[in-house]
């Protein structure tokens, strides 16, 4: 697979520092060995266009995706799934024989509610798709939060030009790779108490039921009866709260259903889902 | 006198008629811990006006305490407290983004939706001292 670093060359210096501002201020400083604000080191560090440089800016995405706010979703593959040589909208940035990552060019449509009028915005957006035995993970950077503190004011998004069920839509594509229904793995942890639910969505034969847990209590833990009786049914866009084993992953969003994990927080300096995720895979 | 003796004693003691068998059971069945207005209304089946009366009359006489609770706009509880002054300025909801994600945010408790709610007042068990009207 041809990967390299062009189309973070061809872009401006403030669609790269946009780039490195979606990560932890403290990987940035231990990964440059920098100190100070994280907008001083992204821009300084955006400035240069030396193939060194953005080797390293491309380096540091790639190790560092697993500790920004993230959704994953958990493909199945036949153990023969090749990693795409491109994505909608995107170049293939770095490649070994079990992963990829590449940036996708993506621009928001959004309103200035106090100007009154349209703008737009562009990101380099990273995604990275890990190929494992039988699993393909496709993690997509979380964007959405960042794109208000590039505004004076309040702003609403009205559009994008590319979204995760495009991008998944297109590894789809090809017939031999599926979405991985994780419930078992999920019910699994569930049951072993590793986690709760705060929120859950099941679907019963008539109707989809949401059940929200006030002051984000956990389901099982309060209502065992209620927890007894929703695990036999398929579960949908839900919010867990891991118990001390994934302390470090904080409150999280699944639809287990869709294979889709969403991690909605930073992680701290050296922690991540990784484990997570591999505990409920080895119990799915 | 048990919690449950007490708040059914105290429904009963501004309740116009008797309670019957069926209601009682209904009422001993609810949380303690949360009792909100229509719980109460749909058991005794009165107006809202009414099943209000009677629970801030058994708050007046010590047997309940009055809540607040603080609602994300999808209706999930956030935070409840005893005065809505002392509910946290800010709390934690959950929305679904245009990617049907859910997606979390620090919400001003100031912007968002109250409710009142019951509870048993375990305090007036231990000390006889009550509040009066």
């Amino acid at each position: 697979m041809m990967a390299g670093v062009s189309i973070l060359k061809k872009s401006s210096t403030r669609l790269r520092q946009r780039l490195l501002d979606l990560f932890p201020a403290a990987n940035l400083r231990k990964a440059f060995k920098q100190k100070g604000l994280k907008e001083g080191i992204s821009h300084s560090l955006a400035a240069s266009t030396d193939g060194k440089n953005l080797d390293a800016i491309a380096d540091f995405v790639d190790q560092n995706v697993e500790f920004c706010k993230q959704h994953v979703y958990v493909l199945n593959h036949d153990g023969e799934a090749e990693l795409p040589e491109s994505i909608p909208g995107g170049e293939l940035v770095k490649a070994d024989p079990n992963h990829a990552l590449y940036f996708a060019q993506l621009e928001y449509t959004i309103v200035e509610l106090e100007a009154l009028k349209y703008s737009s915005i562009d990101f380099l957006w990273p995604i990275r798709i890990e190929r494992h035995q039988n699993h393909l993970l496709v993690r997509f950077v979380v964007m959405e939060k960042s794109i208000s503190s590039y505004f004076e004011g309040p702003v609403v998004i009205r559009g994008k030009t590319l979204s995760e069920d495009a991008v998944i839509a297109k590894i789809l594509v090809d017939g031999t790779v599926s979405r991985a229904d994780l419930n078992k793995g999920f019910k699994a942890l569930w049951h072993q108490d590793k986690i709760d639910a705060s929120r859950i969505r099941y679907k019963e034969p008539d109707a989809t039921v949401t059940r929200s847990m006030d002051e984000e209590k956990g389901i099982k833990k309060t209502d065992p009866e209620a927890y007894d009786e929703l695990r036999r049914y398929p579960l949908h866009q839900s919010v867990f709260i891991p118990n001390k084993s994934f302390a470090e992953v904080g409150p999280f969003t699944a639809d287990p259903t869709d294979g889709f994990i969403g991690f909605t927080r930073y992680f701290k300096e050296g922690a991540s889902g990784d484990e997570l995720i591999r505990q409920i895979l080895k119990n799915n | 006198m048990s919690l449950l003796d007490r708040f059914l004693k105290t429904i009963s003691s501004v309740f116009p008629s008797m309670l019957s068998e069926k209601e009682t059971t209904l009422l001993s069945q609810l949380n303690p811990q949360k009792i909100y207005v229509e719980n109460v209304r749909s058991i005794l089946g009165v107006s809202h006006a009414e099943a209000l009366r009677i629970l801030d009359t058994a708050v007046r006489q010590g047997a309940f305490k009055k809540l607040v609770e603080v609602r994300c706009p999808d209706g999930t509880v956030a935070a409840s407290a005893e005065r809505e002054e002392d509910l946290p300025v800010t709390v934690h909801c959950w929305h679904e983004d245009e990617e049907g994600h859910l997606a979390e945010a620090d919400v001003y408790s100031q912007t968002l939706r109250k409710n009142t709610f019951y509870r048993i007042n375990d305090r007036s068990e231990r000390n006889p001292v009550q509040r009066t009207a």
